[in-house]
């Protein structure tokens, strides 16, 4: 080879950046670095992850006649396995070489472009990452309520008004999504998200997927097939069905055992009294020591309605002298809390849930850690134009693979169909 | 001032059988007509017979009784500090308390799981028992009552709190606070969760600063939680722009105070700071 490709020269330079990336990756309110942190990560193959779990115990115990009376017979531990298969993601980044002439120095930009692209990349990967795992394992990012196709401006096709919760909450501009039927089984197409409003709950997209009816679901791209399969997410461990699979285990053969105590709010507002019913039914199955491990996932929404009730130290306090209150920093730097368990918020949460997670039993089964996908070294790739040349432009991709685990249902709790405070 | 009582949780004693919902002579110290240590003596019908000792359980033969929870009141001094803060409620009771966790108990009714030292189920029954509420038990933490309305009507707390197990209706929280209830506002405790002695500044400042909060608008703690979350995203923008400081431009051939040609001879002096990898190492 005469000459040294442009491609060859980028990968070389892209190493530099390539163990950066999982620290990038971390952030200490989103669920997945919670597991990472705090639960366990294992490497896994292609084969399944097999997690062997002690589901109900063994033995016969009762009154017994020793004058001669029958002892009756035995039984034995009842074991089963749970298995995991890693699921990969994608984000795709371009840029064209026009970006980099036009802030190639100093004095035409006030930024390095560059850094600032894989920066964004991986917030936005990060992210993504992280409104999945608020789903339930099937990749639904949001169900439509109702369509409107007329009175948009040009280029948008429709406006999916959204289901809360979660709303809107879970997409993002510019992002593909794809259409199902409310029986995850028809896919009817996909679309870009050309805007999405969190507030008015409502999506606008590029192309309106044929057949596309109120109460069809949106996932995210890349999903095939009838019942596709996702990252198991928080709707997916924090349940209390007793139909369907739960880690390729049917949830109809444990019913009381892979299901996670839960109390229903019937739509009414976050109160002491349902927190501690869903405290209390983790101290009475597994032992008050448990509930130390604990912590409330929940959305801002249901964190404020909290602080609403007067019974934790307001964020006002906390925001207070720059983020930290001064004279009592010791005190008030600490988490607040919900009945005495530290509350971690997410913007991503379901805003009408409370999840008392117990992160010492979620784990990662990881079969590739974050990175740039990777081709014999090179990690950027060219952008090839209609005539078959090159265009001026780049694409590379983050990936990782991996899947999210739970080995005991039933040491979480959650409070659902809390009424969603207003103003939101 | 500290009492030490028998524990009323679901730890097995020695002399504590199985319950059974029909033999209240057999009854823990935790059900509900058990609730004073006394109730622990046997009564004049039942014949407790001492454990049998064994030459080799060493731990029978120095109590019968386990001492595991330590009760603590709070001097009187912080008392009237806290509700010269807090104010007195319409039952002329503080708005804010300090409690011991060991000594502030609860009503927790419902199906219980007792289980050994491992995690073993020993037993499961349906009761109603009296234990600590909050967690760690050996914390002061600071309550502030909440009213009776904030519960809902006595219906609705029934229609909330009831459970049914086997057939058999169990009031999950106790009987409806009708004088209203004190409730978690805050623990004692450093940001490593060691303990913190008992003052009445502190519990004064914990006071004062939940009630001046609760006076501000909604809006303002909106704000609040919004400005933290933006603090987040910006903490975590500098930790990137720190990380990718000095590196080469990743998709760039040159960038800013970096000359590159590409193929041809390179003036860069930066990734001084990050670790040099060999091509193609991952």
């Amino acid at each position: 080879m005469a000459q040294m490709q442009n491609a060859q020269s980028v990968a070389l330079q892209l190493e530099k950046v390539r163990d950066k990336l999982p620290l990038l990756y971390e952030r200490d309110d989103i669920l997945l670095t919670m597991i990472q942190q705090r639960g366990d990560v294992e490497r896994v193959s292609s084969r399944n992850m097999r997690l062997p779990l002690q589901i109900r115990p063994g033995g016969k115990a009762g009154l017994a006649n020793m004058d001669g009376g029958d002892l009756g017979r035995g039984s034995g531990t009842t074991y089963d396995v749970a298995q995991v298969t890693p699921v990969f993601f994608r984000h795709a980044v371009e840029v064209t070489k026009l970006v980099e002439y036009a802030s190639n120095a100093p004095e035409k930009s006030v930024e390095n472009a560059a850094k600032r692209e894989v920066k964004n990349a991986m917030a936005q990967f990060r992210s993504f990452l992280d409104k999945v795992m608020q789903t339930n394992g099937n990749g639904v990012l949001g169900t439509i309520s109702s369509i409107t196709t007329s009175g948009l401006p040009a280029g948008i096709a429709a406006q999916f008004t959204m289901a809360k919760p979660p709303g809107a909450q879970l997409f993002y501009f510019n992002q593909t999504v794809q259409v199902y039927d409310p029986t995850l089984t028809t896919n009817r197409g996909s679309a870009n998200v050309v805007l999405v409003d969190p507030f008015n709950s409502f999506i606008q997209v590029d192309s309106l997927p044929s057949g596309t009816t109120a109460n069809d679901v949106i996932v995210h791209d890349g999903l095939t097939g009838a019942q596709p399969t996702s990252l198991f997410g928080v709707l997916y461990h924090q349940t209390n069905a007793t139909t369907g699979t739960w880690l390729n285990l049917n949830r109809s053969t444990y019913p009381v055992e892979l299901a996670t105590p839960a109390v229903n709010a019937n739509n009414s507002a976050l109160t002491p009294a349902a927190v501690r019913l869903a405290i209390n039914k983790v101290r009475k199955s597994l032992g008050s020591n448990q509930v130390s491990k604990l912590i409330a996932y929940t959305s801002l929404e249901q964190e404020h309605q909290w602080e609403q009730l007067g019974v934790t130290i307001s964020q006002i306090i906390k925001e207070g002298a720059g983020g930290r209150a001064s004279d009592l920093d010791l005190l008030f730097t600490g988490d607040k809390s919900m009945a005495g368990v530290p509350i971690k918020s997410s913007i991503n949460a379901n805003a009408s849930r409370v999840d008392f997670l117990d992160l010492s039993h979620w784990g990662r089964a990881v079969m590739q850690d974050i990175d740039f996908y990777d081709v014999g070294g090179q990690t950027v790739f060219p952008i090839y134009g209609a005539s078959g040349g090159l265009a001026s432009a780049y694409i590379f991709y983050f990936v990782t693979g991996f899947q999210v685990w739970n080995d005991s249902p039933r040491s979480g709790a959650y409070i659902s169909n809390l009424a969603i405070p207003t103003g939101y | 001032m500290i009492h030490r009582v028998p524990e009323p949780t679901s730890a097995i004693s020695p002399f504590r059988p199985a319950t059974s919902s029909r033999r209240k002579d057999n009854q823990p110290a935790c059900m509900p007509n058990c609730l004073e240590p006394s109730t622990l003596k046997p009564t004049g019908r039942q014949k407790v017979l001492p454990p049998r000792r064994n030459l080799f359980d060493f731990a029978n033969t120095i109590s019968v009784i386990r001492v595991t929870r330590e009760t603590h009141e709070a001097p009187s001094e912080v008392r009237q500090r806290i509700t010269r803060t807090g104010g007195l409620n319409r039952f002329n009771e503080p708005h804010f308390r300090v409690v011991w966790g060991g000594s502030r108990l609860t009503w927790i009714g419902g199906r219980w799981t007792d289980r050994d030292a491992h995690g073993n189920v020993i037993r499961q029954c349906i009761e109603l028992r009296r234990v600590p509420k909050y967690l760690p038990t050996n914390r002061w933490h600071v309550e502030r009552w909440i009213p009776p309305e904030s519960f809902g009507s006595p219906e609705t707390w029934w229609a909330q709190t009831l459970e049914m197990e086997d057939g058999i209706r169990v009031a999950t929280l106790g009987p409806y606070p009708s004088r209203g209830e004190y409730e978690h506002c805050f623990t004692l405790q450093n940001t490593s969760g060691e303990f913190i002695s008992l003052s009445p500044t502190t519990c004064d400042t914990v006071a004062r600063a939940i009630e001046w909060a609760r006076h501000l608008p909604r809006s303002l703690a909106r704000e609040a939680l919004d400005a933290r979350e933006l603090r987040r995203a910006r903490v975590w923008d500098r930790r990137a722009d720190d990380l990718l400081e000095g590196l080469i431009p990743s998709i760039f051939a040159s960038s800013h105070g970096h000359r590159r040609v590409l193929g041809g001879h390179s003036s860069s002096t930066a990734n001084t700071k990050g670790p040099k990898r060999e091509h193609g190492n991952n």
